[in-house]
């Protein structure tokens, strides 16, 4: 594609864009002042045209895949015939899928919970002192890179070459130089999956650490002053303070980051690509569906049970909001 | 100040220390190894000894890199373009119009927004190959710009990000736009906008952020490179680069450059709406 017709998509695209909203803004007043000679400024009307793309663009992409993925996984190979639930039964029988079950379960406890864990405590004690500002800028910087970058870049850090070998992962390193032996890391079961989590505590941490950060200048002065003067520690202080104090950002962000590793599927691709025992539902939905595996159906059932992870955080979240509707 | 020396309060300090080291580490190495020769790549050397640029112009112009970084630009605009083209109105539709069903539609758009996308793959890539409804464009969006931007052109967290600033923005001025026979399209075009700069710079980085870190998605629809965008590009080259450690963390650099760049400028505003999303909940 030359430059030009590139510019010649932008121009028309811009002007369909503007042209959208003009005209049908324009057809509005021209119907409600001269025809019925009303102002209907708050019109209904008015409010669907402005979101009408945005629906449109949602229904399609995301209420329409939804429904297609619940009926796929009743459905054969090529989601032509309906084969009940027999998908489903073989996904029980499966080894791997329920070797993947458990490692989201580990990934579902461990990342929320030490990112969240680490955010709180990083926001703490970074307000307090003159460089602060700046670690704050580089616990956050992970969050920028995509997962892919971050899994080229960790795989250096894990990198492992034979015995003999002169080791050049970071990790290897420092364990060869405290004179262990070094390990091929990513792939020893069980544990390669901590080092997976790893990358995305490291990731995750950094957005933790923002909205506590933001969140830590809502607790009261007061407060905090009368609890030093009676001699509290600072323990003391973050447990039964600052931690009840935060509970609903707490929350807040365990569920942001929850929904976010039900979807780990990049750092699993770059790094191992589910070998020695890291599949996760993502991934495993991947293969079935796209590679080698190019079964729509057995791929949505690795879909659906990772919908219904996120039934019980959206169970909640509607919970609360009813809750607070009704204070 | 004498808290600070204090052994007590400094063992935390300490521990901060060290995990601001192991969060920069990675960017560390992958910087100072994108400047050494090979063999000092392969030997772990915390510095090079002389920074090579030429690893950089080695990767720039080898592996079309330069036609993907610049398709990775390309996409993330015009998905930008998208996304700020339905979500203002939309957002704004949320904060000042009242219209039957408001509530309903918002929080229905809030909940799917904790739907993970990735479970969506399948139904995306039957619709962009044209199995379920007639696209316009072409019969099929498989290798094509349209494919890869048009169905991120809907983002609810952005609209909700919208929604809240044009909330706090107050009512007599649009009392007073209405008094002058202003309707709610020139309202929103000619105060709304103008005041919302900072909201609109934040979402559009976020958006920026996203579409340029779009990976399983291009992977997926792309059977050429014609569209490679650089994190696919990136993922080939982890298989195909071999020992070749520097070139591969300099293209790394490359691919993570604008977004850092972006990042670095406008931090604050960035993390700032973060964090107010978070405190809304």
């Amino acid at each position: 594609m030359t430059i030009f017709s590139f510019i010649a998509y932008i121009v028309l695209g811009v002007t369909a864009c503007i042209s959208y909203y003009h005209i049908s803004n324009y057809l509005l007043d021209f119907f409600t002042k001269k025809v019925f000679k009303k102002n209907y400024n708050d019109s209904a009307i008015r409010a669907f045209i402005f979101i009408a793309p945005a629906f449109i663009v949602l229904l399609v992409f995301i209420l329409y895949p939804v429904f297609e993925t619940v009926r796929l996984s009743f459905f054969d190979k090529f989601g032509r015939e309906f084969v009940g639930l027999d998908n489903y039964i073989w996904a029980i029988n499966d080894p791997q899928f329920r070797r993947g079950i458990i490692n989201n379960l580990g990934w579902l406890l461990i990342v929320p919970t030490l990112s969240t864990f680490f955010g709180l405590i990083i926001a703490n004690l970074a307000d307090r002192i003159w460089w602060g500002a700046i670690a704050k800028s580089i616990i956050f910087m992970p969050m920028a890179i995509s997962f892919v970058g971050a899994g080229v870049i960790w795989k250096f850090v894990y990198d492992y070459r034979g015995p003999g070998d002169e080791q050049i992962g970071f990790l290897n390193a420092v364990v060869v130089f405290f004179g262990f032996e070094p390990q091929a890391w990513i792939t020893i079961p069980v544990w390669n999956n901590l080092f997976l989590m790893v990358i995305m505590i490291w990731i995750q941490t950094g957005l933790a650490m923002v909205i506590f950060s933001a969140a830590l200048r809502g607790v009261p002065k007061e407060m905090l002053e009368a609890a030093r003067i009676d001699g509290a520690s600072e323990l003391k202080i973050f447990t039964s303070i600052i931690v009840p104090y935060l509970e609903q950002t707490i929350l807040v962000i365990w569920t942001i980051i929850t929904i976010l590793v039900l979807k780990i599927f990049d750092i699993i691709l770059a790094m191992t690509n589910g070998q020695w025992q890291t599949e996760v539902m993502a991934n495993l939905m991947f293969d079935w569906m796209f590679r080698g595996g190019g079964d729509s159906g057995r791929g949505s059932v690795f879909a659906i049970v990772i919908m219904i992870g996120v039934v019980p955080i959206m169970a909640w979240n509607i919970y609360k909001h009813k809750q607070e509707q009704k204070i | 100040m004498n808290k600070i020396f204090n052994t007590e309060t400094r063992i935390p300090y300490i521990i901060l220390f060290f995990i601001v080291l192991f969060s920069i580490y990675p960017f560390f190495y992958m910087i100072s190894t994108s400047f050494m020769t090979v063999g000092e790549a392969t030997n772990q050397y915390l510095f090079p000894k002389k920074i090579i640029i030429e690893n950089y112009f080695e990767v720039w112009k080898s592996n079309n890199f330069q036609e993907y970084t610049i398709n990775s630009l390309i996409i993330a605009f015009i998905t930008v373009a998208g996304i700020l083209f339905t979500s203002i109105p939309a957002a704004y539709s949320f904060a000042r119009i009242d219209f039957p069903f408001k509530n309903f539609i918002f929080y229905f758009l809030l909940i799917s927004l904790m739907i993970p996308e990735i479970i969506m793959l399948l139904p995306h890539l039957l619709i962009i190959r044209g199995e379920i409804i007639p696209l316009p464009f072409g019969p099929s969006w498989m290798n094509s710009l349209q494919g890869l931007t048009v169905p991120f052109m809907g983002n609810i967290f952005v609209i909700f990000l919208l929604r809240q600033y044009f909330k706090k923005i107050p009512k007599e001025l649009w009392e007073a736009a209405r008094m002058d026979g202003a309707s709610h399209f020139y309202f929103l075009y000619k105060v709304i906008i103008p005041l919302s700069l900072p909201i609109i710079v934040t979402v559009s980085l976020f958006s920026f952020i996203l579409a340029w870190n779009a990976f399983a998605w291009p992977l997926l629809i792309l059977t050429e490179d014609k569209w490679f965008p650089v994190t696919v590009s990136i993922y080939g080259f982890i298989r195909e680069v071999g020992p070749n450690f520097n070139l591969l963390m300099a293209a790394c650099v490359i691919s993570i450059l604008p977004i850092l760049v972006l990042y670095f400028f406008t931090q604050r505003l960035f993390l700032e709406s973060i964090s107010n999303f978070g405190l809304k909940g």
